[in-house]
């Protein structure tokens, strides 16, 4: 390029209304200079990405948690009533933390309220619970509620707004396979107390979860802990130790295993940028 | 010795438009240089058939079924037949094919390809590489300049982006400009209310075109400067945005929306202003704002795409697509009206020496000649390697596609055979 100025070529400029001593596919060293690789690929931190990871296998855990409950409760027989009384209580002190943290006691009483109308519409709806799959044999009713959980703990793990849609469909989702699994115990007081349970531990714990924390990382890490303990306990009582220690496993698997991959993979990423793409347009002045 | 050149675009009148306008304009001037040109696009409603505009530009409208904004469906094979028949009955020695959304265009480079012509592609806008829509029209683009002798880029930037997005030589794309008819954009200086300074928008009313940022400053404006009155034309989904914000902030007196003009009309509204606003968000060339220039307008618009490239500095005032700083470029370009501390008078002479369709046609002849000079001898397996070598799955997709081509150019031999099609009586060169 130098060469060709000696010669008293003057320097070739990115313009279209100068007219150039150069032809019409002559390329620049200054071709393709605006080209911007990966600028604004974040870098991430290894421990970063892994308490992000834990959000999963919370979710993941609860999974486990509930489906071990309703193993004893339908196999084992253990009484579901147990199973709703610790959850409310659960539930109790969550309410009474979350009106501490935003220091207004008509938000606890505004949910206790809405809990007392959940609590009613359960025990109206437990009659229809305690029928709706009696013509239907058990053998769907595990795949449906096997599919149900897999897609909701899909859904519930994703980092979105408190108000998307995919939300409250997870929401829903959860919902649907606690009524499917209620619905095969065979007392109605059973179905009362298995539907309280799951609405505050799996249908309503998520997003608890999801505000703890954001708000309070001690509390997060707390639930955390208690649901790896619940999990593993329902292991226990699913299959004994060695279920204890392939969940364990499978645990340390996905807190290690996934954010080191996603790590080693962030080399091929490739993403191009340039004065073509269209403008995002500045609104705010 | 004239070339017999065939431009092939699904873009052509009766549709207006950038691309359809620049076909048009450049076949007039290489029928001038004393070539022979024919326009092969898809049919229009009832405009079916082989039409002659003036100076014998003949335009075959072929009957094909349109899915998308006037794009005919990707058939790949079914337009070679009737395809192969024009290209024998005006013995064609280059397809010059034009724009990356018309399928017509991508299959005649492959079949032109096939059959041993020069092919050349203009790209006339810019694509982004992150969205599906983008990808796909990427991948086929490459596809389909893998067949290409030469590629044609409006600006460097549309250049840089052609380059990226088919993996090319970049010394295979040119540049050549688009240009202006500078006669019918003639500046009239008694036009323009003197006691208002008039803004005058005209453009499709889309996001992509910065409706959005325009709904924003139009009432700081108003509010900046009590002299200052707009007139917009274009239609488009935006529309009824814009008609909300006028009555919001009361400015119905201040704000014309004059709706979708014919492009003749443009030169009648643009002589009437002082200020050319152009707020867009992606541009590859903006043959508007050289439009507004030649009619002696002051302009004002966003840094994006190609624009930087096209307009000497003088005759503009450049802005970052962002609210505030549009709003402060508009009031500079204001002041600088206000005080006569800008020259309109010489910007169209200045412009009808830049942008000439002679000096495009020129530049897109030498082209035309050389690749016709060169050496293109490629047997059909360098042509599968390099279609091969397109992706893991579209590169097997894609030798299949140049391998049933070929059979199917053979199959077209043995049915009707070269010498059983006419051959067409070329319109006499008028010197």
């Amino acid at each position: 390029m130098p060469a060709k100025n000696t010669k008293g070529k003057p320097a070739w400029k990115k313009l279209l209304w100068v007219k150039q001593p150069y032809p019409d596919n002559y390329v620049d060293k200054s071709f393709l200079s605006q080209l911007q690789r990966n600028s604004n690929v974040g870098t991430y931190n290894f421990w970063t990405v892994v308490s992000d990871t834990t959000v999963l296998l919370g979710n993941a855990a609860l999974t486990l948690f509930f489906c071990g409950s309703f193993v004893a409760i339908y196999e084992l027989k253990w009484d579901p009533k147990y199973f709703a009384l610790g959850s409310s209580l659960l539930s109790f002190g969550l309410a009474m933390l979350y009106g501490y943290h935003i220091q207004d006691t008509t938000v606890f009483f505004t949910s206790v309220k809405s809990a007392i109308l959940i609590l009613f519409a359960v025990l109206s709806l437990t009659p229809i619970f305690t029928s709706l799959t009696r013509s239907t044999s058990s053998d769907s009713i595990w795949s449906i509620s096997a599919w149900l959980c897999a897609v909701n703990l899909a859904f519930s793990s994703r980092p979105l707004p408190e108000s998307s849609s995919v939300l409250i469909l997870s929401i829903n989702i959860a919902l649907c396979a606690a009524i499917v699994l209620a619905s095969r115990l065979h007392t109605p007081e059973a179905v009362f107390w298995f539907m309280v349970f799951s609405i505050q531990v799996y249908v309503l714990l998520p997003t608890v979860a999801r505000w703890l924390r954001r708000n309070s990382s001690r509390a997060y890490w707390a639930l955390f802990s208690g649901l790896m303990v619940a999990s593993s306990g329902a292991s226990y009582v699913l299959m004994g130790w060695p279920a204890v220690f392939l969940w364990w496993f499978t645990a340390l698997a996905i807190v290690i295993g996934v954010p080191g991959l996603f790590l080693a993979l962030q080399k091929y990423k490739d993403q191009i940028k340039g004065p073509w793409d269209p403008a995002r347009p500045i609104m705010t002045s | 010795m004239g070339l017999n050149i065939a431009m092939v675009c699904d873009f052509f009148y009766p549709q207006p438009g950038g691309v359809e306008l620049h076909i048009y304009q450049v076949s007039q001037q290489l029928i001038n240089r004393g070539h022979s040109v024919v326009i092969i696009t898809h049919a229009y409603d009832q405009r079916s058939g082989v039409r002659t505009l003036s100076n014998g530009l003949k335009v075959y409208y072929v009957p094909f079924y349109v899915i998308y904004r006037e794009s005919t469906f990707p058939t790949v094979f079914s337009f070679f037949p009737i395809f192969r028949n024009i290209m024998i009955r005006e013995q064609i020695d280059v397809v010059h094919g034009h724009g990356s959304m018309s399928s017509l265009c991508h299959e005649a480079i492959i079949h032109g390809h096939t059959m041993g012509l020069a092919t050349v592609f203009t790209d006339h806008s810019l694509f982004g590489f992150a969205d599906a829509g983008s990808i796909l029209v990427n991948k086929l683009l490459k596809f389909t300049l893998s067949d290409v002798d030469h590629v044609i880029a409006v600006s460097h930037t549309c250049r840089e982006n052609t380059v990226l997005r088919a993996t090319l030589n970049p010394q295979d794309v040119s540049v050549i400009p688009n240009a202006v008819i500078s006669e019918d954009f003639v500046p009239d200086p008694a036009a323009a209310d003197p006691s208002f300074i008039t803004i005058i928008i005209c453009s499709r009313l889309f996001a992509n075109k910065g409706a959005d940022l325009l709904l924003a400053i139009i009432p700081r404006i108003c509010s900046m400067h009590s002299n200052v009155r707009f007139k917009i034309a274009g239609s488009g989904p935006k529309e009824v945005d814009l008609q909300q914000m006028i009555e919001q902030h009361r400015l119905q007196e201040r704000v014309e929306l004059i709706g979708g003009i014919r492009h003749e009309q443009v030169r009648d509204l643009m002589v009437t202003g002082q200020i050319y606003l152009h707020p867009t968000l992606t541009e590859a060339f903006g043959t508007v704002i050289v439009e507004a220039a030649s009619c002696g307008l002051l302009v004002v618009t966003t840094k994006v795409g190609g624009i930087p490239e096209v307009l000497p500095s003088h005759m503009t005032v450049y802005a970052e697509p962002s609210v505030q700083s549009l709003v402060n470029s508009t009031s500079e370009a204001i002041k600088a009206v206000e005080n006569n501390t800008v020259d309109t008078t010489t910007f169209h002479d200045e412009v009808r020496t830049i942008y000439c369709w002679s000096d495009v046609a020129a530049r897109t002849e030498k082209i035309y000649e050389d690749i016709l000079a060169s050496d293109r001898s490629e047997t059909l397996v360098e042509r599968m390697q390099k279609h091969y070598q397109c992706g893991p799955f579209a590169g097997k997709l894609f030798v299949l596609c140049v391998v049933v081509d070929v059979m199917l150019l053979h199959l077209l031999e043995w049915l009707y055979p070269r010498r059983s099609i006419d051959l067409a009586k070329k319109w006499p060169i008028i010197k």
